[in-house]
């Protein structure tokens, strides 16, 4: 080989090993989070975490600084989150909650900060949820008469 | 032909015989219809969902076109059961799930346009647990499981193609 084609050889074999890997590069944005249950917006990241004596509470991150925040009516002392979803601007989300031996749905509005439960179409126990990220919608799997299935609720 | 056959009002106590017989059989079931559905995901309209359907143990994922009804195909992702944990792009172009590959849990991403399935490789020191993939499928949340214990990494998926702006289907 003469030496004008070394690089054309190593351009060749660096194509080659960057192609190997098949998918996208993966790079974390910060630290792992001490938290469950993630559900992603465009710019926000809903989780729940841990807060005082233990207490499952959601909070809510702002990609670009990630500290949670949480917001205002969304934490009950006497509800226990089970599990979140956030539309895509981050401003609508509903919580899976146990509260009173009981699972239940609410839905928060961050923007006009109101709360309103979610009632299902029949009686049921709702569990998994899915929130479409224009926040009309709202997925979720009911049980009802020993059978789970999916749901898909208009929202206010 | 006989009498009785002639008889106007046998052939009618024999049509509601056969109703009624009929009547007291489930209708047929659909494929998949009897199984337990679980873990859904959105689109960003609401037009796709996608769903764990749980048939004699084997989890899988189904991506439902919600206008029609109808199943659509997801190539690569027929095999790799259980699946878990879906979660869709503003409109369905990648389909984010962890599958299950031999004894490893392992977080993949199916681009619908291209018909490729894309690793998501973690540390290996990590299963993951759930997945949530942002609207735009430029950010992915993996809640994984290590020494024990659960948390969440948050991933820039920048590297791939963004999905199609809000309102234009897929092709």
């Amino acid at each position: 080989m003469t030496p004008q084609r070394l690089p054309l050889l190593l351009l060749a074999v660096a194509l080659l090993l960057a192609g190997c890997g098949g998918g996208p590069g993966l790079r974390p944005l910060g630290s792992p989070l001490e938290a469950t249950d993630p559900s992603l917006g465009l710019t926000t990241l809903v989780t729940i975490g841990t807060g005082f004596a233990g207490h499952r509470q959601v909070q809510w991150r702002p990609m670009a600084a990630l500290q949670p925040l949480l917001p205002p009516h969304l934490d009950q002392p006497d509800a226990r989150p089970l599990e979140v979803s956030v539309d895509g601007a981050g401003q609508r989300l509903v919580v899976l909650r146990e509260r009173k031996g009981r699972t239940e749905l609410v839905l928060h509005d961050l923007r006009l900060g109101v709360s309103r439960p979610v009632p299902l179409a029949a009686d049921g126990s709702p569990g998994a949820i899915g929130l479409s990220a224009d926040g009309r919608q709202l997925a979720v799997a009911v049980s009802r008469d020993g059978r789970r299935r999916i749901e898909v609720l208009q929202l206010p | 032909m006989t009498q009785r056959a002639r008889n106007p009002a046998g052939i009618l106590a024999l049509l509601a015989l056969a109703l009624l017989l009929g009547a007291c059989q489930p209708p047929p079931a659909a494929p998949g219809e009897s199984a337990d559905q679980d873990q859904p995901a959105l689109s960003g309209d609401g037009r796709l969902l996608a769903l764990i359907v749980d048939q004699s143990g084997r989890s899988s994922v189904r991506l439902i076109d919600r206008a029609s009804g109808r199943a659509l195909p997801l190539g690569p992702l027929d095999r790799g059961q259980p699946h878990r944990s879906p979660s869709l792009s503003w409109n369905g172009r990648y389909l984010a799930l962890i599958r299950q590959r031999g004894e490893r849990s392992e977080a993949v991403l199916l681009d619908r346009a291209r018909g490729r399935l894309l690793p998501l490789p973690l540390p290996a020191d990590r299963l993951p647990e759930r997945l949530s993939l942002a609207p735009d499928a430029r950010r992915l949340a993996v809640q994984s499981l290590r020494d024990g214990r659960s948390s969440v990494d948050l991933l820039d998926l920048s590297g791939i193609e963004p999905d199609l702006p809000p309102g234009v289907p897929l092709r």
